[in-house]
């Protein structure tokens, strides 16, 4: 059961500093690292959720850094339970969010690896420098559908990007051209 | 995050491929609106759906 699962998180209120209205809400997990994540609420009642760890939060790269195989072994895990538990634990605050406002479409896009932003990578990199089916894509991509019902949500992928939308079903205005568009701009402008 | 491993790459070049932020793309990422049938073929039956 997903709701017996998770870390005990705190809101911790708007990041004054952000570009779009933005809460921001931390845990710690397993390996007593602090993670903040950070919502952002965007026209067409969007939300995009991120999530980074604490320590990274003044690096650029912050949403594609890994813990590193050293720190899994001083830790004698390879890290996947407290993986789930955060993925359980930003669920359930997407949920607290959603049933405040039921016409809400969640979004995230799935972050590349430094791997995967280099030359090596050079055939999944798009023009605009996004990253076609990311590792982190397809691991949250199974995981949504594990748990977000089609009956209330539209699960809407955007491959070439990473990116995923849960569409409420409640928000008939939004089309998948507004999607598109909502995407397209939001790489430029946030990415 | 803690599941994804790092990939060894010590002894290959890594450059990353930096965006140029004045250039603003007009590519279009196409949204693909999955199916009941898409859902269940890529999901684990063991999980039931959250009740909203």
């Amino acid at each position: 059961m997903i709701t017996s699962s998770i870390f005990a998180y705190l809101h911790k209120g708007r990041d004054k500093n952000a570009p779009v209205p933005t809460e921001i809400y931390t845990f710690k997990c397993d390996l007593k690292i602090t993670y903040i994540i950070e919502v952002e609420y965007h026209q067409h009642d969007i939300v995009i959720l991120k999530f980074y760890q604490k320590n990274h939060r003044h690096s650029e790269n912050r949403y594609s850094l890994l813990n590193s195989s050293k720190f899994l072994k001083r830790n004698h895990t390879n890290g996947a339970s407290n993986f789930l538990k955060i993925l359980n634990t930003i669920t359930i605050i997407a949920i607290k969010i959603f049933q405040e406002n039921r016409n809400l479409s969640i979004g995230f896009i799935g972050s590349p690896t430094n791997f995967e932003k280099s030359e090596l990578n050079s055939q999944n990199i798009n023009p605009d420098l996004t990253v076609a089916k990311t590792k982190r894509y397809n691991v949250y991509s199974i995981y949504v559908k594990r748990y977000f019902s089609p009956e209330q949500f539209d699960h809407v992928e955007l491959e070439t990007s990473s990116s995923y939308l849960l569409k409420s079903k409640n928000n008939k205005a939004l089309t998948v051209g507004t999607i598109e568009e909502f995407f397209r701009d939001y790489i430029n402008n946030y990415c | 995050m803690g599941f994804i491993k790092k990939n060894s790459t010590k002894n290959v070049s890594k450059k990353t491929i930096h965006k140029n932020k004045s250039i603003q793309s007009k590519f279009v990422h196409k949204a693909k609106v999955l199916s009941n049938a898409d859902i269940q073929a890529n999901r684990s039956q063991a999980y039931s759906f959250l009740s909203l």
